[in-house]
């Protein structure tokens, strides 16, 4: 079993969830468009960087274009007024042909050196991953504490008690899912770079995975408070992943694959459930999924 | 049990299985990733199947399919590059792509592939390079060409809806075009990236066109249907496709693959190089060595072309 590479692709996933908790849970705002951002991550750096652009500004180039998508959702929602799952559906769709358009074919290979290859040797790959996911969580921790990301917060919790303080919530709601989106077009941007090129398939399923991911998170962590909203993402993303290296590992027939899944899913869930002692407490942020 | 113990049951039971499923077993180890249950990589899987088990348990196949999911298909490629199998055979670009991506050493045969040179798989057609090698499925477009010139001689210009998003309709699109200028056949292209374009895209080319073309854009195979409706309307001709074009479209004729043999072909390589020691990355990508003429006798006779015996004999059916 690769441990190593469970954990690597656990990491960059984790920076999906933690873009999904921000926006699902943290903003209450069900954004569909991630699924979208996380091509376009991928595609905007592979493109930029087969162009011979620094492989850093590229990630923070994707990280932008995501953020783009995620700000139209809002604009969509606040000022257009279509609802919240309708407005990321129509970014979404509309992100394929763009996705599509910015690497001009369905597969782009990258050819030059990524923020990975910085360093040779699997370790290293690892360790910067670790350190680019320690990194965003601990800005994303220290933002959410300061006074606009109390109002971000309060806005997903209860949005006419903003209004009451004088604060127009749709900034926020703004705010909000241009960090997730940036969020997870940095992942998509390091999964591209992971695997060595981004296909306009590579989204494709992402969304329900990582709700799944983000689930398993908070049913291990109980999120009561923010640190641990924060970090479920990361035990989420890893042991999602870890399932699907145990059930290859199982060596059953590839048509079962799927159901092996789930059926780790339900005894984990399970078991989480019942070694659990003491009442479940209140959690933060909104609950509706 | 109390609740705990139980817990605890199912943790041991988790790790037994992950340290005790090591089922090394003996025989030459071949794995094998699909990245989706698609019937083009299914068939070629059956041809590969088929082809190693003539030599009954010399050789073992281990066989997963990423089921499109991209996440798993990175989990799949991981552990199978992990498990050290003496050759790895790739189905799907994806599934090549991370294989040739966390491996320089294990030999790696790849298939149904249209443009390996693209996807950075390979960095010529006749050296890869590396460890890697592979069968291309790019369609015989000069031989589908040249069947223009046989059935209609005197063709005025050739109407081709392409779709420039996808890669592999560009790759192709330049052979198609390279043999179009070769036997000197005058040509038009339409790009059309949806349903509703290929109709307009149709209808516009009728008018100026007395031959289709078809590309090889998937937009334009799921709407055949839309190509069809405009050449009957005008008595145009269709050629090229692959064989559905042929049975169901009405395409007077192409030259296609047999999947399940381009599999046969696939295995065939991997075992030449298990068996000689050969360096993947100096074998040439190949085609597959049969292409199969399709002919439709029905179209043909509504358009009132006849078809030369010598394509007759050659014709499957």
């Amino acid at each position: 079993m690769d441990i190593l590479g469970t954990f690597e692709l656990g990491i960059i996933l984790s920076l999906f969830v933690l873009g999904m908790i921000v926006s699902f849970r943290i903003l209450g705002f069900a954004d569909l468009t991630i699924e979208g951002s996380f091509i376009t991550g991928g595609a905007l750096f592979a493109i930029l960087v087969n162009n011979g652009i620094n492989p850093f500004l590229c990630v923070i180039i994707s990280m932008l274009g995501g953020g783009l998508a995620g700000i139209i959702t809002a604009f969509l929602h606040c000022y257009a007024k279509i609802s919240k799952l309708l407005s990321g559906i129509i970014t979404l769709t509309m992100l394929y042909t763009v996705n599509l358009r910015i690497m001009g074919r369905s597969n782009v290979s990258i050819e030059e050196l990524t923020v990975l290859d910085y360093l040779p040797y699997s370790w290293y790959e690892f360790s910067i991953l670790l350190f680019i996911c320690i990194v965003v969580f601990a800005l994303i921790k220290i933002f959410l504490s300061t006074n606009l990301g109390l109002y971000l917060r309060a806005t997903g919790e209860n949005e006419s008690l903003v209004k009451n303080l004088k604060v127009n919530p749709k900034i926020f709601i703004i705010m909000g899912l241009l960090i997730s989106n940036s969020l997870v077009a940095l992942s998509g941007s390091l999964f591209a770079q992971y695997v060595g090129f981004s296909d306009i398939g590579s989204g494709s399923g992402m969304l329900v995975s990582m709700l799944t991911a983000m689930i398993i998170g908070e049913n291990i962590i109980r999120p009561h408070t923010l640190n641990r909203q924060i970090i479920s993402a990361i035990f989420g993303a890893v042991i999602f992943q870890f399932l699907y290296s145990l059930a290859l590992q199982l060596g059953v027939n590839p048509i079962d694959l799927k159901i092996i899944i789930g059926l780790l899913l339900i005894i984990l869930l399970i078991v989480t459930k019942f070694g659990r002692r003491n009442k479940p407490s209140k959690n933060i942020g909104t609950n509706f999924i | 049990m109390n609740k705990n113990g139980l817990k605890y049951v199912v943790f041991s039971v988790i790790i037994l299985l992950l340290f005790g499923c090591n089922n090394k077993g003996t025989g030459i180890r071949i794995g094998i990733v699909q990245y989706a249950n698609q019937s083009i990589l299914d068939s070629v899987y059956s041809g590969i199947n088929q082809e190693f088990s003539k030599y009954g348990d010399q050789y073992k196949l281990e066989y997963y399919v990423a089921h499109g999911d991209p996440n798993l298909n990175v989990a799949i490629c991981q552990q199978l590059v992990k498990s050290e199998p003496d050759l790895i055979i790739a189905l799907g670009t994806p599934s090549a792509q991370v294989i040739a991506k966390n491996t320089e050493t294990i030999p790696l045969v790849f298939s149904a592939i249209t443009d390996p040179v693209e996807a950075n798989l390979a960095n010529t057609m006749e050296k890869p390079g590396g460890n890697k090698t592979g069968i291309t499925d790019m369609s015989p477009f000069d031989k589908q060409v040249e069947l223009i010139k046989m059935l209609k001689p005197d063709a005025k210009k050739v109407g081709i809806i392409i779709n420039a998003s996808e890669s592999n309709c560009v790759a192709g699109m330049a052979y198609v075009r390279e043999a179009l200028e070769n036997n000197q056949i005058p040509y038009e292209e339409l790009d059309a990236s949806t349903s509703a374009e290929i109709i307009t895209s149709a209808q516009s080319l009728a008018q100026r066109c007395d031959v289709f073309f078809i590309s090889p854009s998937n937009t334009l195979y799921e709407n055949l249907g839309a190509l069809k409706k405009e050449a009957n309307k005008r008595k145009i001709m269709i050629v090229g496709g692959d064989k559905s074009s042929v049975q169901k479209i009405g395409s007077i004729g192409t030259y296609t693959y047999d999947f399940l043999e381009m599999g046969k072909n696939t295995a065939e390589l991997a075992i030449e190089i298990l068996e000689k020691q050969l360096d993947p990355g100096l074998i040439p990508v190949s085609r597959p060595k049969n292409t199969y003429l399709f002919l439709n006798i029905d179209s043909a006779k509504e358009l009132g072309i006849e078809i030369p015996d010598s394509l007759l004999d050659k014709a499957v059916k």
